[in-house]
């Protein structure tokens, strides 16, 4: 029974892993504590309310540093569009490139890339962009995984 | 009484209480928890865990109050003990000073506006 709550309480938890952690441990405290003045594990479960009573009362103060789920999700977008759209970018410009020796006669665009001037070929700024955005989405979503 | 009332009066003493409570001797949740409602429970409602946790985190978060984990010999496992800071020590005496003060003017408030013998 105590089990099943603390587990329904993890799940109704929103912040960081970390936090999640110190909460449960004093949880746990609470019901050794109660169990060894002589209460049943029922009687405490009474007090503490649902979980999800439990859960949004005791967070309230945790959550002070931002860690709350809007922002997080906000965070992934941002982090999914970038990758999405720097990826696609300079994969296009890419391949839509002639090669850097073909100059002149050709039977449709004539695609002549100017060497120098910039020094940094931005095509690979985008790719570097979009690939560390990429790490970044994979990395949120395997740290949500691993919270849960 | 309206329990709207009871929850503003409680949302301003309740940390002080928890502090007094810190401050008499090093103890843990539980503890804190059975004191509290020893004194307030007639008064203040009966204190649950939802209600103190948040207040302790509260008071570490601001370095008012620490905690250290020690053995609970009772039950074969860790409990977290609570004292308080020199900066608790200091907020605290200070709180306490505010409220004497803030207590004595309430009361004259009180005392003149002629509530009927009954109420009073």
């Amino acid at each position: 029974m105590k089990e099943k709550y603390i587990e329904q309480v993890k799940r109704e938890l929103t912040i960081s892993r970390k936090q999640k952690i110190a909460i449960i441990r004093d949880l746990e405290e609470a019901f050794a504590s109660a169990l060894e003045h002589g209460e049943t594990e029922q009687q405490v479960i009474e007090r503490l309310g649902t979980p999800k009573e439990f859960a949004s009362t005791v967070q309230e103060e945790k959550k002070g540093a931002g860690h709350g789920r809007a922002k997080r999700v906000a965070l992934f977008i941002c982090t999914f569009a970038l990758a999405t759209v720097s990826l696609a970018i300079s994969v296009i410009s890419k391949s839509s490139r002639a090669p850097a020796d073909a100059i002149g006669a050709a039977d449709a665009m004539t695609n002549i890339q100017v060497e120098g001037g910039v020094g940094v070929d931005l095509t690979s700024i985008l790719l570097v962009v979009g690939i560390a955005a990429l790490v970044l989405t994979v990395f949120q979503i395997v740290n949500y995984f691993r919270k849960r | 009484m309206d329990s709207k009332y009871v929850q503003q009066f409680k949302r301003g003493s309740l940390e002080m209480i928890l502090l007094c409570l810190v401050a008499k001797k090093e103890t843990y949740g539980y503890e804190i928890l059975t004191e509290l409602n020893k004194g307030s429970a007639a008064v203040l409602g009966y204190a649950r865990e939802g209600t103190v946790y948040p207040i302790l985190y509260r008071l570490q978060e601001a370095g008012l109050i620490q905690s250290r984990m020690g053995p609970a010999p009772a039950n074969g496992g860790e409990k977290k003990y609570y004292s308080l800071t020199v900066q608790g020590h200091k907020a605290l005496s200070e709180m306490v000073t505010f409220w004497r003060d803030y207590t004595v003017c309430v009361n004259g408030f009180i005392d003149e506006c002629n509530l009927s013998e009954e109420t009073k």
